[in-house]
C-alpha cells in the first residue's frame, strides 16, 4: 500500500494544530468571576492568620523546649552531681545513713531523669539524644582533672626510664 | 493598561482588574489546557481551576516572570493534574485508538477521501508518542506559544524543548512511513 509522495510536516503541523484547536467555552469567563467573588480576596487574610499561626507555633516550641533543657541537658551529670553532693551530707549523720541516702536520692535522681525523657519525647525527640552525648563529653574530662590519682600513676611508670643513666654511668665506670 | 497594571490592581483586590486578565489570556489558558487533555469538557473545567488558583496566589506572584508565562504554568500544571485520573484519560484516547485501526483500507477514488485517512493517520501516530514528545509538538504546532513560554510550562530548558519536537516529529514520520506514505520533502 504505497500512497503518493506528500509533505508529511505540513501534514504533521495541521493536524497538530488541529488537536489543540476548540471553541473558547462562553461559560469560561462567568465562571470563574462567579468563583471569584464567591469568596472575594480570602487570600490576604489567610496568608497573615497562616503568619500568624506560623509565628505562634514557633514562640509555643521554643517556650516548651526551654525549660526542658536547662535542667535536662546533663541527665547523667546530674546523677552523679546528685551523687557527690549528696556524698557531703550522711558525714554529719551517722556512717550508715550515708549508705542508704545516696541511693534514695539516686533512685529519686533516676526517677527525675526517666520523667524528663517521657515529657521531652512529647515535644521534641530529637533533643534527648543531643543531650546525651553532651553529658558523655564532659564526664570523662571532669574525671581526669579532679582525680589526679591516674596522673601520679602515670609519671610512676615513668620512673624505669631514671634508670638508664644508672648503665651509662656503669659504662664509663667499665672504661 | 499593561498586564502588570493590572496584575498590581488585582492583588490589591480588584476583581475587576483580574476579570480583564482573565479576558487577555482565558485563550492561551485553555489551548493549553486542551493540549495536555484533548478533552473540551476537561480542558474547560481545567482552565477554571487554573485561572481560580491564579486570582488567590495573585500575593505570591512578584513578577519575575511575565504574567501570562506564571499563568500558563499554573494552567498547565492543573491540567497534568487531572490527565492523571485514569478514568478521564481513558475516555480521552478511546476514540483517538479507534481511529488507529482503521488503516489499508484500499486508496479512495478522490483525494479529499485520502487527505482524510492521511489526517486520521497522522492524529493517530500523534497520539502514540510517549507524553513528553505528544506535548512538546502539540504546544509547539498550536501556534499560541512562544518556545520561551512552552519551555517554563514544561519546566525544561528551551533546547531540550526543541529536541523533543524534532523527535515527537520524526517518529510520527517513522510511523506514517510503515503506512506506506512517503514524504515528499
Amino acid at each position: 500500500m504505497d500512497h503518493e509522495s506528500q509533505d508529511l510536516d505540513g501534514v504533521i503541523d495541521e493536524v497538530a494544530q488541529a488537536m489543540t484547536r476548540a471553541e473558547l467555552p462562553r461559560d469560561l469567563r462567568p465562571a470563574i468571576a462567579a468563583r471569584i467573588t464567591s469568596r472575594p480576596s480570602w487570600t490576604p487574610g489567610w496568608r497573615v492568620a497562616a503568619a500568624g499561626a506560623a509565628a505562634a507555633v514557633v514562640l509555643l516550641v521554643a517556650v516548651m523546649v526551654r525549660p526542658g533543657e536547662s535542667p535536662g541537658p546533663t541527665p547523667v551529670a546530674d546523677s552523679r552531681r546528685t551523687g557527690s553532693v549528696v556524698a557531703p551530707e550522711p558525714t554529719p549523720a551517722a556512717v550508715n545513713a550515708s549508705a542508704s541516702a545516696p541511693t534514695v536520692i539516686q533512685t529519686r535522681a533516676a526517677g527525675q531523669v526517666a520523667r524528663r525523657a517521657v515529657s521531652r519525647q512529647t515535644i521534641a525527640p530529637a533533643t534527648p539524644g543531643i543531650v546525651e552525648i553532651d553529658s558523655l563529653a564532659v564526664v570523662p574530662l571532669k574525671e581526669d582533672v579532679e582525680t589526679g590519682a591516674p596522673a601520679l600513676s602515670s609519671v610512676v611508670a615513668i620512673a624505669p626510664i631514671d634508670v638508664e643513666p644508672v648503665r651509662i654511668s656503669q659504662i664509663e665506670l667499665v672504661e | 493598561m499593561t498586564d502588570d497594571e493590572l496584575v498590581r490592581l488585582a492583588q490589591a483586590g480588584d476583581a475587576g482588574a483580574f476579570d480583564q486578565l482573565v479576558v487577555r489570556h482565558q485563550s492561551a489558558v485553555f489551548r493549553a489546557t486542551l493540549a495536555a487533555l484533548r478533552s473540551p469538557e476537561e480542558a474547560e473545567e481545567a482552565a477554571q481551576d487554573a485561572l481560580v488558583r491564579a486570582w488567590q496566589n495573585l500575593g505570591s506572584f512578584r513578577g519575575d516572570a511575565a504574567f501570562r508565562t506564571w499563568l500558563l504554568s499554573i494552567a498547565w500544571n492543573r491540567a497534568l493534574s487531572r490527565r492523571r485520573s485514569i478514568a478521564a484519560w481513558f475516555a480521552r484516547r478511546a476514540p483517538i485508538e479507534a481511529a488507529d485501526r482503521v488503516r489499508g483500507d484500499g486508496a479512495g477514488p478522490h483525494d479529499a477521501l485520502r487527505q482524510r485517512e492521511l489526517t486520521r493517520h497522522v492524529a493517530a501516530a500523534i497520539d502514540g508518542l510517549s507524553p513528553k514528545l505528544r506535548d512538546a509538538l502539540l504546544l509547539a504546532r498550536a501556534g499560541e506559544y512562544g518556545y520561551d513560554e512552552i519551555a517554563a510550562m514544561l519546566q525544561v530548558p528551551v533546547g531540550t524543548l526543541k529536541s523533543r519536537v524534532f523527535d515527537a516529529r520524526r517518529k510520527v514520520k517513522q510511523r506514517l512511513a510503515a503506512l506506506g506514505y512517503v514524504d515528499g520533502d
